[in-house]
């Protein structure tokens, strides 16, 4: 792999794979471990456990296509889009990633103070409290966020074996008995629950990929956070947290002690510490398209502020759900997209393909359409969005691959006929 | 110290005398020349309050001459100057004044603000959400957002910005009803003076750090005419306002504020949010000259996030929970104290000739701690004069340097 880039330098470019897998692993523990028990409230311990496995499998498979188109030259996500699907689509994917962070910004610093306030307060209602709280640590995330990756990727390494020796505690004291209980099934709509989780994040790899060491490093990474992810939403299984607040509420497992009270703090905090730093790093790689400019701390620290803004004036939970959701989905499916992508310069090598990516545009936004429609009919089955949108782009893409293909082949067979004609 | 960036050179040092002059005007000169008018319209007659504004702004301007005269040579801050009269070790106390200051009006401020503006801009945003904390929290995000490029910023904003300050200044002055000052008694005490001085002398001990980005000498000079005079403007202003305006400048409840037209209203909101914006963005760069002190390898973009971010911080967890009044009396008094010093200083410095030696620096240092010692007494009500911390402080400082350099003779005379 050639790393070249004419732009700018991307600093820190020697992250090894425990770094790379260490800042996904630490930011996105508390999303992971809530699915899991999100899953086995609505399908029972066995059939989560099926659907975790199987939807990180397939979200490997996507998340290698999309390191893979940008590890050449160092992209991010969003150059990596624009190079693929066009500079439209690219500009789009940046302000959607720019509504989804803030969106992600506002609702995670919420889930903090919702957990701690849980935790200390006892009391939810001292909403002023909490508010004051959350700009707080909003501020301190974006001030710290000036470190860069460089200060993420040590923050990470130094949270995430805390993270990960909450959840081992926490399964080594378990009740495993719910396992045996349940049905080993496979279920569609709960596979499709956990790639819908992870999906935006993948979409969202190369922004720290680029700063890999190698390509195996890369991809031992991809296999390692693939297998943490398993491990973190699994184990919520057994402990049944739906909420970054029941990590820390007394009553909710038959495990709660002093001990698990304190590491679940820990993972509270940690984990939503580094997952707000990781996002605003994600969003920077937008930021970077929206407003050109020389990589600089400041970036971070405004992209930090808007964020804490966001949480301090959208108060009101149902528009900024609905909201993360349209974000999230279309993200979700740009990810679909770049796959097909990949799958289609793989297997058509042979077609010339002059409007590929005003096509691959076109397709892309049939799916968003449609996701946004069936959001708006359905808000709260943000899946059932997700589906319809990825459906409608693949068929968009299978419908014009056949036509490309049909066109291609009528061409060929009229080109050679009109040759052996005047050779007679 | 000289507060630079990076590569070790003092940005932005072209400012011309207009610059100068709305950095301070924006920035920090505006308020307190306001509040101290609007408390002198409340105790004395109209030739009273006009000959005591009008004395205190030349009594100002040759101390600020003074001052800046003090920096001008080697574009020294105001620590640089401190340094070179208080020594290494007194230049700590002023750079942990500086940054205590500057956290006291950051907060009293923004607090003052936050306050009016919610009353001003009644919006339902929901059961249960404290608006006062939403605009703190967007007040000090502005802040923090404009403070970050340092003084070229500040510069910019102050220039764009100060002609809409003037505009809502002037549309509070015609929309608010006139409150008409007595002629009678047709008597000039002067009992005023002291306030005026101690409202407007705090921020004097600043001017160095943002004077030496002066373009020249020249530039300077007109910059601190201009400053008086528009001061002078203001203050006389300030005084058909009175008691119309008094709520908006004090840290009051809502119960305090007043029912304002739609009119009055849009122009005090616009005059409240440009000046605090200013001022917050101001005293972080007057702040960052101290931090230099207190984490050297923290300089340049980094000092103004991290003094912006952790102003914000702190005024979000302590808003309306702990009051900074006492910080501020201490802090202001400290800082016209060590104006008067330094003053003083450059006085001795240019009958003798010679710049401050080690027992010189002590006694200068010395007669600043026992200023601010008696000041800090008298607050707290455990030193108990009829006369203002101002005449105390400069009664203080004069005793000490006097004693301390007749000591000083002495002992040489003794050796001799």
């Amino acid at each position: 792999m050639t790393h070249q880039r004419t732009i700018s330098p991307v600093p820190d470019r020697h992250q090894n794979f425990w770094q790379l897998a260490s800042i996904q692993g630490a930011s996105q523990s508390i999303i992971a471990a809530m699915l899991g028990g999100q899953l086995s409230k609505q399908y029972g311990a066995g059939t989560a456990l099926v659907a975790i496995c199987i939807g990180n499998f397939i979200l490997w498979i996507i998340g290698l296509t999309i390191i893979s188109m940008a590890a050449k030259d160092r992209k991010n996500a969003i150059e990596n889009v624009y190079k693929s699907i066009g500079k439209v689509s690219g500009f789009a994917l940046s302000i959607i990633l720019v509504i989804a962070f803030l969106s992600w910004y506002m609702l995670d610093l919420q889930a903090t103070t919702v957990a701690l306030s849980n935790f200390f307060l006892h009391n939810q209602d001292e909403k002023n409290v909490m508010i004051r709280l959350g700009a707080v640590l909003g501020l301190i995330i974006a001030l710290v966020s000036t470190g860069g990756i460089r200060f993420i990727k040590h923050a990470c390494v130094v949270v995430f074996p805390f993270l990960l020796f909450f959840v081992i505690y926490t399964l080594s004291t378990g009740d495993w008995s719910s396992l045996s209980k349940s049905n080993w099934e496979f279920s569609f709509p709960a596979t499709i629950s956990v790639i819908t989780l992870t999906l935006p994040g993948t979409v969202n790899l190369p922004t720290f990929f680029r700063h890999s060491r190698s390509i195996a490093d890369s991809i031992l990474a991809l296999t390692l956070i693939t297998l943490i992810y398993i491990l973190f939403q699994s184990f919520s299984i057994f402990t049944e947290v739906a909420s970054p607040s029941e990590f820390l509420t007394k009553n909710v497992t038959s495990i709660a002690s002093q001990t698990y009270l304190f590491l679940g703090l820990i993972f509270v905090v940690g984990s939503l510490f580094c997952l707000n730093l990781v996002n605003i790093y994600y969003a920077s790689a937008a930021w970077e398209l929206i407003v050109p400019h020389k990589r600089s701390p400041k970036e971070y620290a405004i992209i930090g502020l808007l964020g804490t803004a966001a949480y301090t004036f959208f108060q009101v939970d149902f528009p900024m759900r609905f909201l993360e959701s349209i974000a999230s989905n279309l993200i979700a499916s740009i990810g679909i997209a770049l796959f097909v992508v990949r799958l289609i310069d793989i297997t058509f090598k042979h077609l010339p393909r002059p409007y590929e990516k005003m096509v691959n545009t076109f397709c892309w936004s049939i799916g968003c359409i449609v996701a946004i429609i069936t959001q708006i009919n359905q808000p709260t089955e943000p899946d059932k969005a997700l589906i319809a949108g990825c459906s409608a782009s693949l068929l968009a893409f299978l419908t014009i691959i056949v036509c490309e293909e049909t066109t291609w082949a009528i061409r060929k067979l009229s080109a050679k006929k009109m040759s052996n004609v005047r050779q007679q | 110290m000289n507060h630079k960036t990076e590569n070790n050179t003092l940005p932005d040092i072209k400012q011309s005398f207009w610059q100068l002059a709305v950095i301070q005007l924006a920035g920090i000169a505006s308020l307190p020349v306001l509040a101290s008018s609007v408390l002198i319209s409340q105790t004395t007659n109209f030739i009273d309050a006009i000959t005591t504004i009008a004395l205190a702004n030349i009594i100002l301007w040759i101390i600020r001459f003074g001052i800046i005269s003090m920096s001008h040579k080697d574009r020294k801050s105001t620590l640089d100057i401190s340094r070179e009269y208080f020594g290494t070790i007194g230049s700590y106390f002023i750079a942990v004044l500086l940054l205590a200051s500057t956290l006291a009006w950051f907060v009293a401020q923004t607090t003052l603000a936050s306050n009016a503006l919610t009353f001003l801009i009644p919006i339902n945003v929901g059961e249960g959400v404290d608006r006062f904390v939403q605009t703190s929290v967007a007040l000090g995000i502005i802040s923090t957002l404009l403070c970050m490029e340092g003084i070229v910023a500040l510069r910019w904003l102050a220039t764009l910005i100060y002609p809409f300050l003037l505009i809502a200044f002037l549309g509070v002055l015609f929309t608010t009803p006139k409150q008409i000052l007595s002629i009678e008694p047709v008597s000039i005490t002067f009992s005023l003076l002291p306030l005026a001085l101690g409202t407007n002398l705090g921020i004097t001990a600043d001017l160095p750090t943002f004077f030496r980005h002066s373009k020249s000498w020249k530039d300077s000079v007109n910059a601190l005419t201009i400053l008086q005079l528009v001061s002078l403007i203001i203050g006389i202003a300030g005084l058909f306002l009175g008691s119309a305006i008094s709520p908006w400048l004090e840290d009051g409840s809502a119960e305090s504020f007043i029912a304002v037209g739609h009119g009055q209203k849009s122009f005090l909101v616009a005059l409240i949010f440009i000046s605090v914006i200013c001022a917050n963005v101001s005293n972080v760069y007057s702040a960052s000259v101290g931090w230099e002190v207190v984490a050297p390898t923290l300089a340049g973009r980094k000092e103004y996030l991290i003094l912006g971010f952790g102003l914000t911080i702190i005024f979000i967890l302590v808003a309306h929970i702990f009051s900074m009044h006492s910080l501020l009396d201490i802090t202001d008094a400290s800082l016209i104290n060590l104006a008067l010093v330094l003053v003083l200083g450059y006085v001795i410095y240019l009958l003798t000739g010679r710049a401050p030696k080690i027992r010189e620096q002590m006694i200068y240092l010395f007669a600043w701690l026992v200023a601010t010692t008696l000041n800090i007494l008298q607050f707290s009500e455990l030193f108990a004069v009829n006369h203002s911390s101002l005449f105390i402080a400069i009664l203080a400082i004069l005793c000490t340097i006097v004693s301390g350099f007749t000591i000083k003779k002495l002992l040489t005379r003794t050796k001799a």
